[in-house]
């Protein structure tokens, strides 16, 4: 094995000599190998899930007691060989730190924020949302970025020690309005059961110079004491707006605090993870995108179609329909945010409603109304693609815009 | 969401901070609700002609603007927001009235200057350079432009309306100055670097002042991805290399025509020197360009009939050494239809140049 460490043959056959020798956690630890590389090789399945039944006394007595369910052989077996193979599912309960029943315990350590932070606070709720990446309907880039860059670093938090990696840190979501780049970070915050701070302009201005940065502060010790907790800043542009664009000082502060905030400097961001959302990274401070702040930047683009069929099932939910193809609908409409199709769905209403009062007749909203709406309206992101082509093309010299040149290209738009 | 609540309370205060963050949209409904709660507060009505200046609406930032100045006519403020709203209306008279009013009530404040200053020379610019009106307001806004360099000579606003003034009169080195000073006050500043771009344009033609003039666009782009002036004269810029590297060309087949009807010992060899200017030129241009920009020609070269032009001009190209290689008989009628094809490849550039001069983008407002 020392010299053909991949020869996948090999390793099973060992395996099945280990098992044969009743060395169980050894077999088991060649088979978890093998199924890294490949998960549904047969023969490494079938010695994992044939030792589960022989190998640990506790779990062979309770068996031979009774028949157990597949659910419960799963459980045992994820109980079993913890450590060993990587368990298929997870819940949110499993990421170490940002466990929901850990954070039941934990408003006793916001009683022992000052009164000041107090006071803030009460006007505060920070909630759980109970969506997840399930509830995200296709997007399965976005997905897999935000797994790679967030998730799996929870996940693992061996690896993380063993890398020494932080548990902290910022990543910035952008992308045209209205294509549901809120709506994915309420689903990250429900999917590693953490709190979510949602923070937007109108929480942190204040008219009294140095309130502003006093809110901002008070915002990232409320988290600090929730942690686990994400801390969501919707239109980061107007809370980090570019220092050079202002000509207040007081709003000049507000940048300085948030960047001193994110570097957790007076105090430990552990358990902290800053989500921002925007449509225009570029008037976002330089300095907030720098290591430690947000050091990365995920692109929300316009639905892809399973995610705009599954958005115009939603919009159309409660609505009398009769005839309806969203499946057509959602190839009709590519290139529209989520926005725009909640719009095209209304304008069908408004079809039927005007037809209705019209004939005095009630109807249905039928697929021609949806279709007369769709010719009718234009996508609304045109002008932030001019815009973003402009930043893709002409201010990209660090690559930070990767993703949307070839998303611009794909549209042969660059 | 959460709220402070105590905090969401309309203040003048609050709304200017939101300007100040260009949140035009976010801070108009909270004007409304000041105006709804006091409907002759002056500073709210300013405020109110600020944001639909911001988001485009300059007949209700004009209507807004002299309602403010109606009810405080002693106020600077709503005599400048007056002729901002008036200047993009193209009611340059009004702009500048309405700019001399506001230097009338404060003539220490650097803004009121410099708001006649860019007044007086869109007037200028509108009404030609030689008549009598048009040197009255060049006068008027070389006077405001100085007046407000010695009140403020560190704001970067200020040096770029002082460099389009001068450049304005012909005092190109002035303004390359002003700009330049601009740009070291704010390194970022799109305009400064638009402005420059375009003063390197006009100042010179060859394939070097194209290239810095391209880079200077790209440049301001970067700074201010909104700016679709900017990628507009940066597109221009790129056309106007093709159509001089097109017009080279032909010059070059029709020389090649004259020496083919009228042979000399050197006929061959002098085609093929003569392609050798317009390729130094397009050689000189490409090399000085960035990764970027050549990417984005290279995108523009792809492009219907751009790309149509260009394949004539290749066409052109290989005629032309055909012709070089070929018999006495047959020269003439290689270099005949060389010569065709290259006034088509210019005419169709040309065409493409116009039509996006029409189509010129609209600025946004840099006071």
């Amino acid at each position: 094995m020392e010299t053909a460490p991949e020869d996948v043959a090999l390793r099973l056959h060992l395996a099945r000599l280990l098992s044969g020798a009743g060395e169980h956690g050894e077999a088991v630890r060649h088979a978890a190998v093998i199924l890294q590389h490949d998960p549904s090789h047969q023969g490494a399945l079938e010695l994992v899930t044939g030792q589960a039944t022989s190998a640990p006394p506790a779990l062979a007595t309770q068996d031979a007691a009774a028949p157990v369910s597949d659910e419960e052989l799963l459980r045992r077996l994820d109980t079993e060989f913890t450590g060993v193979i990587p368990p298929m599912y997870v819940e949110s309960s499993r990421f170490p730190g940002f466990d929901r029943e850990h954070r039941d315990d934990e408003p006793d350590r916001l009683d022992e924020l000052d009164d000041g932070l107090a006071e803030i606070l009460d006007a505060f709720t920070t909630e759980v949302p109970d969506l997840t990446l399930a509830d995200v309907a296709g997007m399965d880039e976005v997905k897999a970025r935000l797994e790679a860059a967030v998730l799996a670093p929870i996940r693992n938090p061996d690896l993380v020690k063993l890398y020494a990696k932080s548990l902290r840190g910022g990543l910035l979501l952008y992308g045209p309005p209205g294509c549901g780049k809120t709506f994915i970070a309420r689903a990250l915050a429900g999917e590693i059961g953490a709190r979510l701070l949602s923070v937007s302009l109108a929480d942190v201005l204040d008219m009294y110079i140095g309130q502003s940065e006093r809110n901002l502060r008070a915002i990232f010790e409320i988290a600090r004491h929730s942690a686990p907790c994400v801390i969501f800043l919707d239109e980061i542009d107007a809370l980090g707006q570019k220092r050079s664009q202002l000509r207040s000082s007081a709003s000049r502060g507000t940048v300085n605090q948030l960047l001193t905030e994110m570097d957790g400097l007076a105090s430990d961001n552990e358990g902290v993870y800053v989500l921002g959302a925007t449509n225009h990274p570029w008037d976002v401070d330089v300095a907030l995108r720098r290591p430690g702040r947000f050091d990365r930047m995920i692109l929300v683009l316009p639905p892809d179609e399973p995610a705009r069929e599954a958005v115009l099932r939603y919009s159309l939910r409660d609505r009398p329909i009769a005839g309806v193809d969203t499946g057509v609908l959602a190839r009709m409409t590519a290139g529209y945010s989520g926005a725009d199709l909640a719009f095209v769905c209304e304008s069908a209403a408004e079809r039927a409603l005007l037809d209705s009062v019209r004939t005095g007749r009630p109807r249905m909203i039928q697929m021609s109304d949806l279709e007369a709406a769709v010719h009718d309206s234009r996508p609304s992101i045109g002008p932030w693609l001019q815009t973003a082509r402009n930043v893709a093309e002409f201010g990209n010299a660090d690559g930070s815009y990767d993703d949307l040149l070839t998303y611009l290209r794909s549209r042969k738009m660059a | 969401m959460n709220r402070i609540d105590s905090r969401t309370s309309v203040s003048p205060q609050r709304i200017e901070m939101l300007c100040d963050l260009e949140r035009w949209a976010d801070a108009l409904p909270l004007v409304s609700r000041l105006l709804a709660s006091e409907p002759e507060n002056e500073v709210a009505w300013c405020l109110l002609a600020q944001c639909q200046l911001g988001l485009g609406r300059y007949d209700h930032a004009l209507s807004a603007a002299q309602r403010a100045a109606a009810l405080a006519p002693d106020s600077e403020w709503p005599y400048r927001l007056v002729s901002f709203a008036a200047t993009y209306l193209g009611e340059h008279e009004a702009a500048v009235g309405a700019a001399r009013e506001a230097v009338r009530l404060d003539p220490d404040a650097w803004q009121t200057h410099a708001r006649l200053a860019a007044a007086a020379v869109r007037q200028q610019a509108t009404r030609g350079g030689l008549n009598r009106l048009a040197r009255t307001g060049e006068n008027e806004a070389a006077w405001a432009a100085d007046r407000a360099l010695a009140l403020a000579p560190d704001e970067p606003q200020v040096q770029l309306i002082y460099g389009t003034v001068a450049a304005s009169r012909g005092q190109r080195k002035v303004a390359e100055r002003a700009y330049r000073a601009a740009l070291h006050l704010d390194p970022q500043s799109s305009g400064a670097h638009h402005l420059l771009a375009v003063l390197r344009l006009r100042r010179r033609t060859g394939p070097v002042a194209l290239a810095e003039a391209a880079t200077g666009f790209a440049t301001a782009l970067a700074a201010d991805p909104t700016a679709q002036i900017s990628r507009h004269s940066l597109e221009l810029t790129l056309r106007l290399f093709l159509g001089r590297a097109a017009y080279g060309l032909f010059v070059t087949a029709y020389l090649s025509l004259l020496f083919a009807i009228h042979p000399t010992p050197w006929s061959r060899v002098i085609p093929i020197l003569l392609v050798a200017l317009p390729a130094l030129f397009v050689i000189g241009f490409l090399r000085r360009l960035n990764a970027q920009l050549r990417s984005f020609l290279g995108q523009l070269l792809r492009c219907g009939p751009t790309a149509g032009a260009v394949g004539l001009e290749v066409l052109c190209v290989a005629l032309m050494a055909a012709g070089v290689f070929a018999g006495q008989e047959v020269r003439p009628r290689l270099a005949t239809a060389a010569t065709v094809i290259a006034l088509l490849a210019r005419l169709v550039l040309w065409l493409g140049t116009r039509r996006l001069r029409r189509s010129r983008a609209s600025g946004k407002p840099t006071e």
